[in-house]
């Protein structure tokens, strides 16, 4: 993987332009939000349907994704039935920088669940639901990794100024 | 900016034990930098991270396997 090739924007509009299912979560998320942070990746939640399992692996073969970390001579590339039934998350690597696919997000839960917590956002005329900050707050404080520790206090800061309608 | 759709989740201000110096921590983010980052739109916010993330990298000469 060559994070000098991140692209944040590139990754979400090749699964947007696929009709693909997703809410964006994680640091891509918060940067959407307003937070100025540092972040390698795009998490997203995938809802995990037969149809959007075959729409998300048709995304993934156009992306060229493969599993990372990359095991040389060997290309690995995620079914559809994983696509569909994976209990856990499934870690790729794309020309266009890395790509986390989540079957849910602790402890709030999966697509369905999440659809209380996001809104739709157009970024670039892509039409994309994104989680909201309270409920990212709480999905960091559940991770509570030293780099979720990092993005708290401005996450923290942006729903105060939600709250206080400044922005 | 993101149009509300569905209902708001709820969480209480504090986060609670645990997480005092988190909460303390906020009075220390940088408001101007908020500021100006809220005047991006969000395909400029990616395009903002995606840029420095890259420039990172090539300062510290490294790649992530």
């Amino acid at each position: 993987m060559d994070p000098l090739s991140s692209d944040l924007f590139g990754l979400i509009a090749v699964l947007s332009d696929h009709d693909v299912e997703f809410v964006v979560v994680g640091g891509t998320a918060a940067v959407l939000l307003g937070a100025p942070l540092t972040t390698l990746d795009v998490d997203v939640v995938y809802r995990q349907t037969p149809e959007n399992a075959e729409r998300l692996h048709r995304a993934l073969t156009a992306l060229g994704a493969e599993a990372r970390p990359k095991i040389p001579e060997r290309k690995l590339v995620p079914t559809q039935a994983t696509l569909e039934t994976a209990q856990g998350p499934i870690l790729l690597t794309t020309p266009q920088g890395p790509l986390d696919l989540l079957p849910k997000l602790d402890p709030l839960g999966n697509f369905a669940a999440l659809q209380t917590y996001c809104s739709r956002m157009n970024i670039a005329g892509k039409k994309v639901l994104v989680i909201n900050v309270e409920a990212l707050i709480l999905s960091k404080q559940h991770a509570n990794r030293p780099k979720d520790r990092l993005a708290l206090p401005i996450l923290l800061s942006l729903r105060l100024r939600k709250a206080g309608g400044e922005h | 900016m993101p149009e509300a759709t569905l209902p708001k989740a709820t969480l209480p201000l504090s986060l609670g034990e645990g997480f005092e110096d988190v909460e303390a921590a906020v009075a220390d983010v940088d408001q101007t930098l908020l500021d100006w980052f809220a005047t991006l739109s969000p395909f400029e916010r990616l395009e903002f991270v995606s840029r420095r993330t890259r420039l990172l990298w090539e300062a510290r000469g490294s790649t992530l396997e």
